[in-house]
């Protein structure tokens, strides 16, 4: 017996008991409507905070961390008790950190103040300072180069947007960066070429900054207008820095954070060690008195630590978890997913209440083929004799079930639209709990909570639908359908 | 040969040797004209019923033969087991011992799929109440065994339309059963036993329902598609008026075969027939 048959008899034995097929159709409509119109809440408010998130321009898959050693801030807005027992954020820690499940990497994070100089520029720079490791799990992506490695000396690896804040120590002319909003970024012209031109680092603060004119801190009455750039940068001890890589633009909207300088941290730890020291020398130096505070050369806390997740599936587990370990852990927007998680309990509960309609139907289903086969079963024996092969029975109540699941899934989903239409254009009270908080006026480029919709249909969303009602068909018919096979053609032909 | 596998369980050269007179003789008879081809044959075929604690011996060790294209007739009482031993033929139910042969193929060897197999191919079936489809037409209920045997849609409409034109029901195709009376449903029902061209036609107690000159009529109709075809007809009835149509008549009596008689004077000329109705009124 061939499908298009089959079909024909079942379309029949559907038409010929109307009102029974219209109200099993009944109950898939409604069960697969609702399915899909509280799916379509769902993902209509998910699609309006991925909106918020990107309007944020947050990297949700990073975590930052501090120590709790002065609490956390809580959601109304204050800030807790400290913990009885803080853990340090140490080494250790992070090491635990990066074995988390969906943890890509860990590391501390520290920042130094060093000096750049190449040419007539200089710059007064905070570099950070990662793991070697880390830098190339932290979402960048290399324009060139390469990111840093384990034995890297003075090895950096400059932001796309780094090479700004050069300037010319003699001029009084600002470094670029402080108005780099008017700036055509994408089109820079290039001070220094930072890959091939040779830049000397220094930790030392003998540099004049370019808000004095030209002039050294402190000696307002001498003229050094007309003097030597090397006048202005007279470090103690110098090195040869390599800039080993230059970064991708991360993120249009946020530009200073592609003027970030990344450098192993142990590297830029002992140069922050140097620094202090020369500091100490100086003002021993200019004063007279030698700083009673030594640096630290080794640091074995740190104050700031960033995990990385793989996807943001995981940022609010990892988060949590490193909060109960005792640290503040921190990840851009983390109110938002708050009010998501809250949001996501009461769509589970709707979907749920939804899916148990469709149980309903499935039972609904089960039950009307059951009696078709009761009713049926002279016809099913008649037909035995004649020639059915038991395949050609089950088939045809199985396929009578799935059809009521596929004709109940298209008129269920024609329901859905009108719903969702009806939904998102007038103004229905009990959902305005369901929308995504209002915040367009606190994160640029986030879109206007008034305009965004309260249901969202998408065409795979009704495609799975489709295939959820089909399969609710089949496996409501599967039983009906065989006890059709099962039965024996003589005693079906005989009962009446 | 029926396309299963049938010699997995029979020693087959030894089937063969033993069958070597049955096969020589055959040959022989064929070339005399005599037509004994062995469509059926039954050896010690026995059927029990358990109700509970009770046996009924429904068939009781019957041995006999259908040849092909000739017309048979179980007559017998209520109860004496003739529809027992016609389901058995249709592959309906299972003997509880002995043996039926369908060319060379024991049937009670065959699972089920194999058992609708057979039906699709070689059998039809005239019931006494007709047991039309409701929701199918005239013309849909004679399509249907061919829908069964997948004969594309064209080719099966033409041929069960010729089939229904050859029970005088042309002009019935778009009728619902339930718009027929018994006699038209039963040629429909005639119909779609014959639609397949079936090597046997198995009919229990056709006539049961109807009226005693449609009764005839029907008898006409049956046996003269199934002569006209050279195709084996067997007819189960408790009526020896009935009896006279068949070429060979079995009688059974509590379960067991009683006598075989052939016909000699078989009717087949339905003038003849209809002129012994008016003697009898
Ligand atoms: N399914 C069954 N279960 C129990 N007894 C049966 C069954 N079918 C038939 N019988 C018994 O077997 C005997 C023969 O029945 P059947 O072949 O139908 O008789 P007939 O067709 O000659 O009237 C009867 O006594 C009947 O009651
Ligand atoms: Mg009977």
């Amino acid at each position: 017996m061939s499908i298009l048959d089959v079909v024909g008899l079942c379309v029949r034995s559907l038409i010929k008991r109307k009102l029974r097929t219209f109200l099993t159709l009944l109950g898939v409509i409604i069960g697969t409507a609702s399915i899909v119109l509280m799916m379509s809440l769902g993902m209509a408010t998910q699609a309006q905070f991925d909106d918020l998130m990107e309007g944020m321009g947050a990297d949700m898959t990073v975590i930052s961390v501090r120590s709790a050693q002065w609490g956390r801030p809580t959601a109304g807005g204050g800030w807790s008790q400290p913990d009885d027992f803080v853990p340090d954020l140490d080494d250790a820690a992070i090491n635990a950190f990066e074995q988390l499940p969906g943890v890509l990497v860990a590391s501390p994070i520290i920042q130094g103040n060093v000096f750049f100089r190449s040419g007539r520029y200089v710059m007064d720079a905070w570099v950070q300072g990662v793991r070697p490791a880390a830098l190339a799990q932290m979402g960048y992506t290399l324009q060139h180069g390469r990111f840093l490695e384990e034995g890297d000396e003075f090895a950096v690896v400059f932001g796309a947007l780094a090479e700004l804040e050069f300037y010319v120590p003699t001029s009084s002319d600002m470094p670029r960066h402080w108005n780099m909003w008017a700036m055509d970024l994408d089109n820079i012209e290039h001070y220094v070429d930072v890959i091939n031109d040779q830049i000397r680092l220094s930790y030392d603060r003998r540099l004049a900054p370019w808000w004095s004119g030209g002039r050294l801190f402190g000696d307002e009455d001498e003229d050094y207008a007309g003097m030597d750039a090397d006048e202005f940068f007279r470090p103690i001890t110098t090195f040869d820095l390599d800039v080993v890589g230059v970064l991708n633009r991360v993120d249009e909207t946020q530009p200073w954070r592609d003027r970030q300088i990344y450098m192993d941290i142990y590297v830029l730890q002992e140069l922050d060690w140097l620094r202090r020291e020369a500091q100490r020398e100086d003002e021993q130096e200019w004063w007279g008195i030698f700083s009673p505070i030594p640096g630290v050369r080794e640091r074995v806390t740190y104050d700031n630590a960033f995990v990385r997740v793989s996807s943001i599936d995981h940022t609010h587990r990892v988060a949590s978890i490193i909060n109960e370990m005792g640290f503040w852990a921190e990840f851009p927007g983390d109110w938002i997913d708050v009010q998501r998680r809250q949001q996501e309990g009461i769509r589970v509960l709707l979907i749920a209440i939804a899916a148990i309609s469709l149980l309903v139907a499935a039972i609904n289903i089960a039950n009307t083929m059951i009696t078709s086969v009761t009713e049926r079963t002279k016809e099913i024996g008649v037909m035995k004799v004649i020639g059915a092969a038991i395949k050609d029975i089950r088939r045809m109540f199985l396929l009578e079930a799935v059809m009521i699941g596929i004709l109940g899934g298209i008129f269920g989903i024609g329901l859905s639209l009108i719903g969702s239409y009806m939904l998102n254009n007038f103004d229905i009270e009990f959902l305005e709990g369901l929308r995504p908080p209002d915040v367009g006026n606190m994160v640029s480029g986030a879109p206007d909570a008034a305009e965004a919709v309260v249901s969202l249909i998408t065409p795979s969303l009704l495609l799975l639908a489709l295939g959820v009602a089909a399969g609710v068909g089949l496996v409501a018919g599967y039983f009906p359908a065989r006890r059709a096979t099962k039965l024996s053609a003589l005693a079906a032909i005989r009962s009446d | 040969m029926l396309p299963i596998n049938h010699f997995d369980t029979i020693n087959k050269p030894l089937l063969t040797l033993l069958l070597l007179p049955y096969s020589l003789l055959k040959i022989l008879l064929y070339e005399g004209g005599i037509n004994l081809e062995v469509l059926f044959d039954l050896k010690n075929v026995r059927k029990v019923y358990r109700m509970g604690e009770e046996k009924i011996m429904a068939l009781d060790d019957v041995s006999l033969t259908f040849e092909k294209g000739k017309i048979y007739c179980l007559l017998g009482t209520s109860g004496s087991g003739k529809s027992t031993l016609l389901n058995m033929l249709a592959g309906l139910e299972k003997p509880t011992s002995g043996t039926i042969i369908f060319k060379g193929q024991p049937l009670e060897k065959l699972s089920e799929s194999q058992l609708a197999l057979y039906r699709q191919k070689y059998v039809g079936f005239v019931f006494q109440s007709y047991n039309l489809l409701p929701t199918l037409s005239a013309l849909e209920n004679v399509t249907l065994p061919l829908i069964f045997r997948k004969i594309p849609k064209r080719k099966r409409i033409v041929a069960a339309k010729a089939m229904l034109k050859a029970v005088g029901l042309a002009n019935r195709a778009k009728h619902k059963p339930m718009e027929l009376s018994g006699g038209q449903q039963q040629r429909v029902s005639i119909a779609r036993a014959f639609v397949n061209q079936p090597q046997v036609i198995f009919a229990d107690e056709p006539t049961g329902n109807l009226d005693t000159k449609t009764t005839y009529e029907m008898m006409d109709l049956i046996t003269g598609i199934a002569r006209e075809r050279n195709q084996t007809l067997v007819i189960v009835t408790h009526d020896t008026e009935i009896s006279v149509y068949a070429d060979r008549v079995i009688s059974i009596r509590d379960g067991m075969v009683e006598s075989i008689t052939d016909n000699v004077n078989t009717v087949t000329d339905t003038e003849e027939k209809r002129s012994d109705i008016d003697e009898e009124n």
